[in-house]
């Protein structure tokens, strides 16, 4: 994949820190990718918390905001959350309201770069497969999700994407496969049952 | 395997004659101590024994005091304790020790009182190997014969508990050269994991909204058959304060601050599982 991660520095990324902290280039790209797939949720949990005045899960959404951007090398943006997570730890609710506007503005910048890397298809199928298969490979993803096993749920899924699905279908099994790179293996098997009943 | 006991007392002859029945007619593995808190702290530190027995003779609430240094052992799981003594002298050894898990047999003490107590703490524990067995590689479930381009190579197995799938993955990312790795997102997830799977080590994030790494762990060890697992916490927190204050409380194997290098990660991890 073509993405030159140089551009970065013009954001004040330390794209060596990056590197340290994931073990090299292709690594680096990888985490970067996965930094920009949790930024809609992060957006919109940070906004939800303030709305609602949740300053408890607030902090914990902040506090791995704070390693997780200075994984990728961006110490700057760490260093901000850091102070927002330090202040809501001590209830200097002024401190968070003089902070989260600018912080927000550049965490946005970062993934608003990130976006060409971020929103790159990975998810690919493999041969096409007849009904009888597809159902064995679903009851293996489904014993694969029990049993937290994600490397295998992920081959399983891609396999399954061999069957010609509706587009809905097809949707729903894409999710299930996001759900899976990111853990959340009750939510993909959820999606993977309702699929499971329009293999005919 | 039969476990190892430690035995001390007050009683020294009764302790003798036990020791020497138990290692002669049973073969259990058995280590005989003075009384005294200190040779009783060393022994645990030497042996770490699954079960101890005290033989009380005459004790008052100083000498009862000692044997509280037996928490020491198994972190919070504690260690079962098999009380001889006399019935008048149960409650108020009850009412001096510390210590929780006791089983308490009259003086004078019967042989097979004694042989059946340890046999039924034993079972408790999963340590009753009635014959030596062929210790058997347990059958691996049908679809993960699906693997087939997986090494069959018996490697440590890791589980990493992180409410992001970004440091989750990260982990993975670093580990699997070396280890299986399995990674779980909640504290409950992971509690239920680990009640069916057998893991050698768990990295376990310190700050979860669902269950927190502390409350995880100190689930852990206070269920027996976990209660050894070793932990290392994740945590981005500054704080050394509070993390050492865990530390103390808790004793997980150490920690490691996130984001974390893959070469100190790496270290940490070889410093506890070797």
């Amino acid at each position: 994949m073509e993405y030159d991660v140089e551009q970065l520095k013009n954001l004040g990324i330390d794209i060596q820190m990056g590197y340290d902290y994931t073990g090299g280039q292709d690594k680096y790209i990888s985490a970067l990718q996965r930094y920009y797939k949790s930024s809609d949720r992060n957006i919109s949990r940070i906004n939800e918390y303030l709305n609602t005045g949740d300053t408890e899960n607030l902090t914990i959404t902040v506090h791995s905001l704070k390693s997780n951007s200075k994984m990728i090398g961006a110490a700057r943006l760490s260093s901000e959350f850091e102070t927002l997570e330090n202040a809501l730890r001590s209830n200097d609710m002024d401190t968070v309201n003089d902070g989260i506007e600018q912080t927000m503005e550049d965490y946005v910048r970062l993934i608003e770069a990130l976006k060409p890397l971020g929103e790159q298809d990975t998810f690919m199928a493999a041969g096409e497969i007849t009904a009888d298969e597809a159902k064995d490979t679903a009851d293996k993803l489904f014993e694969a999700l029990d049993e937290f096993d994600d490397i295998l749920a992920a081959k399983l899924a891609a396999r399954l994407a061999g069957y010609p699905f509706r587009i809905t279908q097809r949707d729903k099994l894409r999710e299930a496969a996001d759900n899976i790179n990111n853990f959340m293996y009750d939510e993909a098997a959820e999606l993977i049952r309702e699929i499971y009943r329009e293999i005919e | 395997m039969k476990p190892k006991i430690l035995i001390t007392g007050k009683n020294s002859r009764i302790v003798e004659n036990i020791a020497d029945h138990m290692e002669a007619d049973q073969g259990y593995r058995v280590r005989k101590c003075p009384a005294d808190k200190y040779d009783i702290q060393d022994e645990i530190r030497e042996i770490e024994p699954h079960i101890a027995i005290i033989c009380t003779f005459d004790e008052d609430t100083e000498s009862i005091k000692e044997y509280d240094v037996l928490m020491e052992c198994n972190h919070f799981a504690g260690l079962p304790v098999i009380v001889v003594a006399n019935k008048e002298d149960v409650n108020e050894f009850k009412s001096k020790t510390r210590l929780h898990e006791m089983y308490f047999l009259p003086r004078p003490v019967s042989i097979v009182a004694l042989y059946n107590k340890l046999f039924e703490i034993e079972r408790e524990l999963g340590l009753d190997y009635e014959e030596e067995e062929e210790e058997k590689e347990p059958e691996e479930p049908e679809y993960r014969r699906y693997r087939d381009d997986e090494p069959r190579i018996k490697r440590k197995h890791i589980l990493v508990v992180d409410d992001e799938f970004e440091q989750l993955a990260q982990m993975r990312e670093f580990l699997r050269e070396f280890y299986d790795v399995t990674c779980i997102r909640t504290g409950p997830e992971a509690l239920e994991y680990i009640e069916n799977h057998h893991i050698d080590l768990m990295l376990l994030d310190y700050m979860m909204s669902k269950m927190s790494g502390p409350e995880v762990l100190y689930q852990m060890r206070t269920k027996r058959a976990y209660a050894n697992i070793p932990v290392i916490f994740l945590t981005g927190m500054t704080d050394k304060e509070t993390i050492v204050k865990t530390l103390v409380e808790l004793r997980p194997q150490g920690y490691v601050l996130k984001p974390v290098r893959k070469s100190d990660l790496i270290a940490r991890i070889i410093d506890v599982l070797g």
